[in-house]
């Protein structure tokens, strides 16, 4: 399953060093920080585009909202085009985040998903489970919030097609940053993967908070 | 909370099946083995020209091969391969062309099969190379 574990061995102590340093930083917390948003609204709504691994370029969309004050929904879509003739792929994920842990102005989360891709002929069905570090900082009248979050997960995976499938399993992690001003959101977020699937994307989210 | 652990504990104890071709299940677009292609040189036919070839390696000419499963298997991948070269599905041809490859080398390596096994394994081959070439534009 994996080939490149020293690479993947470094990079995830990368991710630990990131988050080793957030969890340090004493700045002011925001409730929802953990899954890449503010405090200030109960969720977002956001578009998103950006490149990917493969010369592809990607668009997506993504929402997410709280229904407690440790427990947010989300879900993520979006599609990778590839250069013709290949065939693009679709995606979906849905997830719930479960904060666990607040320290001052950092929130740690579980965030459990269920995601659905399709690209040609295959379907793949994964089932991330990751654990989210994240920090927000407010100006001093509230206008203005910068976070940021990171976000190791492992990934249970099952692809198929036709009639043939196999399972696999793999650590991934994404990090992002967002910046928002009034209602208005804009971040950077990019995603990677420590083994030999070894698939990026990185893109620019733009959206609004919701009131 | 707690089922949800349960739950991705489970599925951190599922063990994996063995990768069978893991060009045909990734999540990028699929390209033929390099080293299928590799197997044949010349001018590469156009994918549908492929179809009869393909229709009869997965017909008489693998049946002396037996009727086991993993010969059934590769049978119907390769009758898969032949439907998507008719339509264009370069793609869809491409991973189940890797499938049907790979099930072929985990056949018993029989001397009394050798020569079907061979020429199925020419076809597939030619296959590969006539979707590489299209696929490469």
């Amino acid at each position: 399953m994996t080939s490149h574990a020293p690479a993947g061995v470094a990079r995830l102590a990368q991710l630990v060093g990131c988050m080793a340093a957030l969890a340090v930083a004493h700045v002011e917390l925001g409730a929802q920080v953990c899954i890449g948003g503010t405090s200030a609204s109960p969720g977002w709504l956001a578009l998103s585009g950006g490149r990917a691994y493969g010369n592809a370029s990607m668009i997506g969309v993504d929402v997410a909202r709280s229904i407690s004050r440790t427990v947010a929904l989300f879900a993520d879509g979006g599609r990778t085009a590839y250069p013709a003739p290949d065939p693009h792929r679709d995606r979906l994920a849905l997830g719930v985040a479960f904060t666990f842990a607040e320290f001052d102005h950092v929130g740690i989360c579980l965030t459990p998903g269920v995601e659905g891709e399709r690209i040609g002929d295959l379907r793949v069905v994964r089932l991330p489970v990751g654990v989210s570090l994240g920090w927000s900082s407010a100006s001093h009248d509230g206008q203005r919030r910068f976070g940021a979050k990171v976000e190791p997960f492992f990934v249970y995976s099952r692809e198929t097609v036709a009639m043939f499938s196999h399972t696999s399993r793999l650590v991934s992690g994404r990090a992002a940053i967002v910046g928002s001003y009034h209602r208005w959101l804009l971040g950077l977020e990019h995603e990677d993967a420590f083994d030999r699937d070894a698939r990026w994307h990185t893109r620019i989210r733009f959206g609004m908070a919701f009131k | 909370m707690k089922r949800v652990l349960l739950f991705g504990l489970v599925c951190a104890a599922c063990s994996d099946r063995p990768l069978l071709a893991p060009e045909a299940f990734g999540r990028m677009p699929c390209r033929p083995s390099p080293a299928l292609v590799a197997m044949v040189v010349g001018p590469p036919f156009a994918p549908a020209a492929m179809r009869s070839a393909l229709l009869h390696a997965a017909g008489p000419m693998s049946t002396p091969l037996g009727a086991t499963s993993d010969v059934r298997e590769m049978q119907d991948a390769i009758r898969i391969v032949a439907a998507d070269v008719s339509a264009a599905n370069n793609d869809g041809a491409c991973r189940l062309l890797a499938i049907a490859a790979a099930k072929l080398d985990g056949l018993p390596q029989a001397a009394a099969t050798y020569p079907d096994r061979d020429g199925i394994r020419l076809i597939l081959a030619l296959t590969a190379q006539a979707l590489a070439d299209v696929m490469s534009r």
